[in-house]
């Protein structure tokens, strides 16, 4: 039996039936991400898992416990919220406490608990400081600090980087990676940006409506979509997928062929596997983007990835290569076919 | 430059003048014309005794024994309807905050008290709640078999707080609930994981959220508040006794039906230095709420 243990997890919300039965075990110590478009359930999956939402249907265990229907605060969970939700008119010290002294912890206790994660994160000098007078790094640090302190058996963040800047996301991703490796805390990480997905999972759980589409490690979701929906969602810029009459090689059943921008060349016009013209070039330094409307199509643009930088205009007109052997194939249903067909 | 910047800066003074010399005027002149007044012997009733008073009226405007009840009364009336618009105030807030069917009628409900005039609220209570023959509350005290309760003669001072009570209970759930709408959810969701119970949350979370608003709730209800006159006039008239005499009903008293206007004058000064004696404390408690 594994870790944390989720058996056909279900939320309704009237008559929308919003988790479809989710079946997911999870190991001690795994860093585990859901990732999804907006309105896949993930953020309401980690709330079920939180306390936060009723669970409907199933059953969720943690460590041998049934928690299925235990109150938020016994089920040895902490949560990073998007808003880091710190208590306002507490110092720093004063909200990483807050559940210790709730739980009636010693105070002595308390304080070493406080000084050990505030020395982890940084957070020494700013114990007596009250949230607004820090900055959103040392709030996300403080709303990390908060669930450190409880020693919980698994760590939930929910979307915790969306309000940072691009430069200081990059940062914080390193240091909750670095953060993760220290403790070996088992956590649970939902994000709708698939760079914090790929780049801190040791497995991805990518959901859609409510159920689950594929789980595996980063490069298997890159590597081995198990369909359509994952093959599109996980790589940027996204999978090529054109009809597979287009395509040399083909495969028994397989009515949508892809490929991904970086596994296509580029050759002459008229001698490639798909023909066309470039629509535009996205020149962004360490490789090239064209866009190419195979066929004149606009209904078929294709990006392709290259790391030289081509003399290529808009309107020109050339040939594209697929690399054979890491091409997928799409049945009608969307699920990809593997093996020599 | 400079000099035109001196030179607008006395256009504007200029052009301001009016609104704060009127402003100014129709603070002062009464001000003067009360502290005037309270100097000399001034009765309607008795024309011929003029004069210079000193301060004769003072001492006799203190001396009287409806002094002190009227203070204690002023006070009493005062803490008790704050304490209780803002203990209900609080509970029936945190009570609606939450969405359930007919949410918007119930607030509607709530707010409309403050919409009655404070004589019309006055006579509803006299005459259809607290009469102990005709009244809702004789009523029912006799449907379970309890002698009516003969609210105005028994207990004066307890029916006017009930009163003004019920009419700025509304005005605190209007400013309670408004805070609470900006309270954060996913604070208090932090707070459910932490292990917070409601009285908790209460305490730690949504206390010092509506700190300002509670302030402001204070302060505004202190200001109207010291001043109750309607109720007490269309009800008790300050009786039986001085039970029920404030200090606003106690210088009607004495300008109104003694017509002595330099006792009252000088009870009006008074009444100024009772409300700066509050405003003081007032500020001392509640005024670093609102400075940040």
């Amino acid at each position: 039996m594994s870790y944390l243990d989720l058996q056909g997890v279900e939320k309704y919300y009237d008559d929308f039936y919003a988790i479809k039965g989710i079946d997911l075990a999870i190991e001690k110590g795994e860093f585990i991400v859901f990732v999804g478009p907006s309105g896949c359930g993930k953020s309401t999956l980690l709330r079920m898992i939180a306390g936060l939402e009723d669970i409907n249907g199933g059953q969720l265990m943690l460590d041998g416990r049934d928690i299925t229907h235990a109150e938020p605060a016994h089920r040895d969970l902490a949560m990073v919220f998007q808003s880091y939700a710190l208590y306002p008119h507490m110092t720093v010290e004063e909200n990483m406490s807050f559940a210790l002294k709730l739980a009636k912890v010693s105070p002595a206790e308390i304080k070493d608990k406080v000084e050990k994660a505030a020395e982890k994160l940084n957070l020494t000098q700013y114990l007596k400081r009250t949230p607004k007078e820090l900055s959103g790094g040392q709030r996300q640090r403080v709303a990390i600090g908060r669930a450190i302190v409880r020693s919980p058996k698994v760590f939930l963040f929910d979307e915790p980087l969306s309000n940072l800047d691009a430069a200081l996301r990059g940062q914080t991703r390193v240091e909750i990676a670095h953060l993760h490796r220290e403790l070996g805390a088992t956590t649970i990480y939902v994000t709708h940006d698939q760079v914090e997905a790929m780049t801190l999972a040791d497995r991805v759980v990518v959901l859609q409506g409510g159920i689950i589409e594929q789980v595996g490690t980063p490069l298997e979701l890159y590597d081995t979509p198990a369909n359509k929906f994952v093959a599109q969602f996980i790589g940027m810029p996204q999978m090529n997928i054109l009809p597979s009459q287009l395509f040399r090689s083909q495969h028994e059943g397989a009515v949508e062929t892809g490929v991904r921008p970086e596994h296509m060349a580029l050759v002459a016009h008229g001698e490639g596997e798909l023909n066309g013209d470039v629509e535009m070039v996205e020149s962004l330094g360490n490789e090239t983007l064209v866009h190419i409307n195979v066929n004149g199509n606009v209904q078929q643009q294709i990006i392709v990835r290259l790391y030289e930088r081509p003399n290529l205009r808009a309107g020109d007109m050339v040939g594209v290569d697929a690399d054979a052997s890491r091409l997928h194939f799409f049945a009608a249903d969307g699920s990809a076919l593997r093996g020599e067909g | 430059m400079s000099s035109q910047a001196r030179g607008n800066r006395t256009t504007s003074r200029l052009l301001m003048s009016p609104a704060v010399i009127s402003l100014l005027l129709w603070m002062l002149v009464p001000l003067g014309m009360t502290i005037y007044f309270s100097l000399i012997y001034y009765n309607l009733m008795n024309p011929f005794l003029e004069g210079w008073a000193g301060l004769s009226n003072y001492e006799f405007f203190i001396s009287n024994p409806a002094f002190g009840d009227a203070v204690w009364n002023t006070l009493l009336l005062l803490g008790s309807t704050v304490v209780i618009t803002v203990g209900l105030g609080l509970a029936i807030a945190l009570l609606i905050n939450d969405p359930f069917p007919g949410r918007g009628l119930v607030r509607i409900l709530l707010i409309s008290p403050f919409f009655v005039m404070p004589t019309v609220n006055a006579l509803l209570w006299k005459h259809m709640m607290m009469n102990p023959i005709y009244g809702f509350l004789a009523q029912v005290w006799t449907f379970f078999g309890a002698e009516p309760v003969d609210w105005l003669t028994d207990l004066p001072l307890f029916s006017v707080i009930i009163m003004v009570s019920w009419q700025w209970l509304p005005f605190a759930c209007l400013i309670f609930i408004t805070s609470l709408q900006s309270m954060d959810r996913e604070q208090l969701e932090a707070a459910r994981m932490d292990g917070a119970n409601f009285l908790q949350q209460f305490r730690y979370l949504y206390v010092p959220h509506l700190a300002r608003s509670i302030s402001v709730v204070i302060m505004i209800e202190v200001i109207f508040l010291l001043s109750i006159f309607a109720e007490i006039y269309t009800t008790t008239a300050g009786g039986p006794g001085t039970e029920s005499t404030n200090f606003a009903f106690l210088i009607f008293t004495e300008a109104l039906l003694n017509f002595d206007v330099g006792v009252a004058s000088a009870g009006a000064l008074f009444a100024i230095i009772l409300a700066n004696i509050v405003a003081i404390f007032l500020i001392r408690m509640i005024g670093k709420n609102l400075e940040n």
